[in-house]
């Protein structure tokens, strides 16, 4: 330990034994040798017994002493007529206390006696000592999220993300000054090259999944692509970020690795050639790794998606209508679960007998479609319905039309609208039965006629403002035998469910009540997979999504908030770790906001600063949050007592849309 | 770092263990021994009224005046004492450290002090006995001395020496001050002006003296100061010294001027003194003077009643404190002292 004394602990201010003042020498009066963010140690003694406490600079004022009291004598110093005595006070916030080499107590007891050398500790293995990181380091628990005012790396403890202790990451910072989505991907980066360690928290960062939502343009679709920014940015600069990503054992030159990314899009329409191409215009240089999105009716009936298309504050102010979908949502299940244990029956015939019969029941089609199939049959019976439905050789209209499954949302309505009118609705060819099934279902559930008509309004709304798109029809375009098992790529649930894959989802192409449904059906499909999944937290899932204050409103969420409430409270049991961001926490739902076991505050408005949500920051951190530049964030965990504010490099790869250098790669084709 | 003091001067602190246990104190008002001096005597043994020129006419009275209606350069000599800091020795004499200093401030057109007029000293009063190594030495660009003083001595306590310097500093600026004024305007001191002062001219300076007590010749006094109306000057008194032998042909001038209305005609309380140094037989001349000076005085002095003075003009209130905070911080420098001893000792 380097004697390296700054102050003496002041006494004319009031110490405790969490925060001393110390105040500090200056040679000159004018140079003082610390800065907040410093890290000083000092001696405490109990009973005679050194007790060696640690603290962070939070706060230096300087004034006047006594002397000068007047601005008369204030001048009169500075034209060096009288002296004056300049004073420095640094505010230390205790972070950890040892006796004879080892941690005392979590908390601090005793209280440093005023006069006591305050000395600065440079060194980094001290330093980490003072802060905690040691043991992090020791437990193979740490995850680098920046670099400290000393420049040295700073850490958070994976086990307060990951789930063991605490899980979710919490990040608010006004738009536009490289707070939020930044920070988000810089952590997202960290971790993924953490993971490459052979502990088994860098296992777990190595088998997360990494589900990432675009909110703003294509920006997050370039994610393996070098920024034009630091393409531009002077030499020194990058040097300056190469060396804070090497001083956190970064690689500088790391970027997300385009193997690894599915950028899924939104389909550019609905037609039957628009709906298999993506509505992302700058990456078609992408290739497989790009590709649409969407539910079939599988998705929609097994998940209760249809509730989520809804507008959530509308629902909510009307019983009827509540009482209306929850019917629907129940016979569009109960109407599935027929078809299911048909299809079942089918199977498990067919596996006896390994032949077709003709009953000249519906199971013929099953046991036809059966016959055409060459490839494994799955266990999973969703995903059996599915096989079996692509190998029908047939469209699926005339299977879910017996049933009465709507396939997609013009049916639905069109089932509701022909189960209110009864013989006056102009009834296809073979939908009797289903109308029949939907009538029973609006007489049972004594619905009348103008809510139903209502209901309907709301999906053709729905419809309008892009539910078709993700609610779209089976494919079908199979003739001939099925060999190999079809891919469904469209479908998220088999897209983001990859060991250390990144799944880059874009809303933006999308109206806001359509972003809810989006990222209401990821997280529910999410949910139900991990809690299914008997390795949920040894590969876990990390959602990244912006704007949490839309999805999970204080007031007013509706069905939104009670699925993100689950996410944050439950979520940590199965491994799902929602990492999110917003400009304004205080307009998070409270519940949400406060089990994030870590919380990120990048530059944020006095206003906002003001609010509860933000009380862990110490004053001053509050009153320097509404003042940092790009790049600066105070990360708050519960390991450590006091919040560090940490500055973390611009990322070399890109997180706004950018020009994609492809033309060497022409030039070197037309040279050969 | 460097010594702040010349060797010789922390030589003399340490034999007089001046870094030990300092006592401090910070005005002058705030110790007994400066606190209680008596208010000087309107004592006029030895003087006797030779002329007397009417300022006013009869029944006349001066009003107050704002700044602008008076039009015209005013300026304020005054000076301050500070006591530093003592310690007692081991025959029971104290050393005490005074800084004194004095100054001008203009009044109008500026409200500022006049800095060139400003003089400051530091003075440690040793007795006589521990006075082994005399020094001459600065501090921040104050002149700092030790001058022996007898503790035995009553005819010449220390107050009394003290009064000196400082009416020295004072006088000194007072000098400086009519060279920075050049003829223009009226200026004030606060406090008597002696034959040694300069002579009063068109422009003063005119000594002001706020607290009168007569101790003789009281019915002279009475029968000229008493039963002024507010506002109203007496006549201008040419006063010879029987006394003074050097200062031939230089008479002291007394007018009086009440500038609180007490309601009582008959109380010297709210009554001042105009104080001017002139050739014998300049009465005439001076009246006008008086006049101007009257006019300045009534109308720069405050309403209402005041705990320490209730004649104090605010401008000299602010001069005094404007001239102790040009003294140095007595903690400060008693530090400096105790650190430097300190460095010696090493």
């Amino acid at each position: 330990m380097a004697d390296n004394i700054v102050g003496i602990v002041s006494g004319i201010e009031k110490n405790t034994p969490t925060e001393f003042y110390v105040n500090l020498f200056s040679e000159d009066g004018q140079s003082i040798r610390v800065r907040i963010g410093d890290v000083v140690r000092v001696s405490v003694f109990y009973d005679d017994q050194e007790v060696i406490y640690y603290g962070t600079v939070y706060d230096i004022i300087s004034r006047w002493d006594n002397d000068v009291d007047s601005g008369f004598k204030e001048k009169a110093v500075f034209e060096q007529l009288v002296p004056g005595t300049r004073f420095y006070l640094a505010a230390v916030a205790v972070t950890r206390a040892f006796y004879k080499g080892r941690e005392v107590f979590d908390e601090p007891l005793s209280v440093p006696a005023p006069g006591t050398p305050a000395f600065l500790v440079t060194e980094r293995e001290e330093v980490e000592r003072a802060l905690r990181f040691d043991e992090l380091k020791r437990r193979n628990s740490h995850l680098p999220v920046g670099v400290m005012i000393n420049g040295q790396p700073a850490y958070i403890d994976l086990a307060f993300v990951l789930g063991e202790n605490g899980a979710h990451i919490n990040i608010s910072g006004q738009s536009g000054v490289a707070a939020k989505t930044s920070y988000a991907t810089f952590l997202m980066a960290a971790m993924l090259q953490r993971g490459q360690g052979d502990d088994r928290y860098a296992t777990a960062l190595r088998e997360g999944r990494y589900i990432v939502f675009n909110m703003k343009g294509e920006s997050l679709f370039f994610l393996d692509c070098e920024s034009e920014d630091w393409q531009k940015a002077e030499e020194g600069d990058r040097q300056m970020w190469s060396s804070m990503y090497e001083a956190m054992g970064l690689n500088p030159k790391w970027k997300f690795p385009l193997e690894r990314i599915l950028y899924c899009g939104v389909p550019k329409g609905v037609g039957l050639k628009m709906i298999d191409e993506p509505d992302i215009k700058s990456r078609s240089d992408a290739g497989d790794n790009l590709r649409v999105y969407g539910w079939d009716f599988i998705d929609v009936i097994r998940y209760h998606l249809l509730e989520l298309a809804l507008d959530q504050e509308e629902m909510s102010m009307s019983q009827n209508m509540q009482l209306l979908l929850f019917s629907v949502q129940e016979k569009m299940e109960e109407l599935l679960e027929r078809l299911l244990s048909d299809v079942d029956a089918a199977v498990t015939v067919f596996l006896r007998k390994g032949h077709v019969g003709n009953s000249g029941g519906k199971s013929d089609i099953f046991l036809r479609a059966l016959q055409n199939i060459r490839c494994d049959i799955p266990e999973n019976s969703y995903e059996r319905l599915r096989l079996v439905l692509y190998a029908c050789n047939e469209g699926p209209e005339q299977i879910l039309g017996s049933y009465g499954i709507p396939q997609t949302v013009d049916e639905l309505t069109n089932y509701l609208r022909g189960a209110v009118l009864g013989n006056k609705a102009e009834a296809s060819e073979g939908q009797e039965d289903a109308l029949k099934e939907w009538s029973k279902a609006i007489a049972e559930n004594e619905v009348g006629t103008a809510t139903v008509f209502a209901f309907i309004r709301r999906l053709k709304l729905a419809k309008k403002e892009g539910l078709s798109k993700l609610w779209r029809p089976f494919p079908y375009t199979l003739q001939g035998e099925v060999t190999e098992a079809p891919k469904f790529n469209y479908s998220v649930g088999r897209a983001w469910d990859r060991s250390g894959g990144i799944t880059v989802i874009d809303l933006s192409k999308l109206h806001s009540s359509m972003q809810a449904f989006v990222v209401g059906a990821v997280l529910r499909q999410v949910l139900e997979a991990k809690m299914a999944n008997p390795k949920a937290t040894e590969q876990p899932v990390f959602i990244f999504l912006d704007e949490l204050n839309k999805y999970a409103p204080r007031v007013e969420g509706g069905a939104m908030v009670k699925l993100f409430r689950d996410v944050a409270e439950r979520g940590r049991s199965f491994g799902v770790i929602l990492v999110g961001a917003e400009q304004t926490a205080s307009q998070v739902d409270f519940r949400v906001v406060t089990q994030s076991s870590t919380t990120v505050v990048g530059h944020q408005k006095a206003a906002e600063l003001s609010h509860d949500e933000y009380k862990h920051l110490l004053p001053r951190q509050r009153e320097m949050a509404s003042s940092v530049g790009p790049g600066v964030v105070f990360v708050d965990q519960p390991f450590l007592r006091v919040p560090i504010m940490v500055k973390f490099p611009m990322t070399i790869w890109s997180t706004k849309e950018t020009t994609v250098d492809t033309g060497g790669r022409r030039l070197g084709h037309i040279l050969g | 770092m460097d010594m702040i003091f010349k060797p010789e001067t922390v030589t003399m602190f340490k034999m007089l263990s001046l870094h030990q246990g300092v006592e401090r104190s910070y005005y002058d008002s705030d110790f007994a021994m400066w606190d209680n001096l008596p208010p000087l005597p309107e004592d006029f043994s030895g003087l006797s009224v030779v002329s007397c020129t009417p300022v006013l006419e009869e029944g006349q009275v001066l009003e107050r005046l704002t700044m602008e209606q008076m039009s015209r350069r005013i300026a304020i000599v005054d000076g301050v004492q500070r006591l530093m800091m003592r310690k007692i020795q081991k025959d029971g004499n104290w050393v005490y450290l005074v800084g004194l200093a004095a100054g001008a401030v203009e009044v109008w057109p500026k409200a500022d002090l006049l800095l060139p007029t400003l003089r400051r000293e530091l003075v440690l009063f040793v007795p006589e006995g521990s006075l082994e190594l005399p020094f001459e030495d600065e501090y921040y660009g104050i002149p700092f001395r030790s001058v022996p003083y007898n503790p035995r001595d009553e005819k010449r306590p220390l107050n009394n020496i003290v009064s000196e310097k400082r009416s020295a500093l004072e006088l000194s600026a007072l000098n400086q001050a009519v060279t920075e004024l050049g003829g223009q305007g009226i200026l004030l001191r606060d406090g008597p002006l002696k034959f040694g002062d300069p002579l009063t001219r068109a422009n003063g300076p005119v000594g002001l003296v706020k607290t009168l007590e007569p101790r003789s010749n009281v019915d002279i006094f009475t029968s000229f100061v008493k039963k002024l109306a507010f506002g109203q000057v007496s006549s201008l008194l040419e006063m010879e010294d029987k006394k003074d032998q050097e200062e031939t042909g230089k008479r002291r001038y007394f007018a009086y001027l009440r500038i609180m209305d007490v309601g009582d005609p008959t109380s010297l309380e709210g009554v001042v003194r105009l104080d001017l140094v002139g050739p014998e037989g300049s009465g005439e001349e001076l009246a006008r003077v008086v006049l101007l000076a009257a006019e300045t005085v009534l109308s720069l002095s405050r309403v209402g009643p005041y705990a320490r003075s209730p004649y104090n003009l605010m401008t000299v209130e602010w001069l005094e404190k404007h001239l102790r905070a040009l003294l140095p911080d007595p903690s400060v420098l008693s530090i400096e002292v105790a650190r430097e001893v300190t460095k010696l000792g090493r």
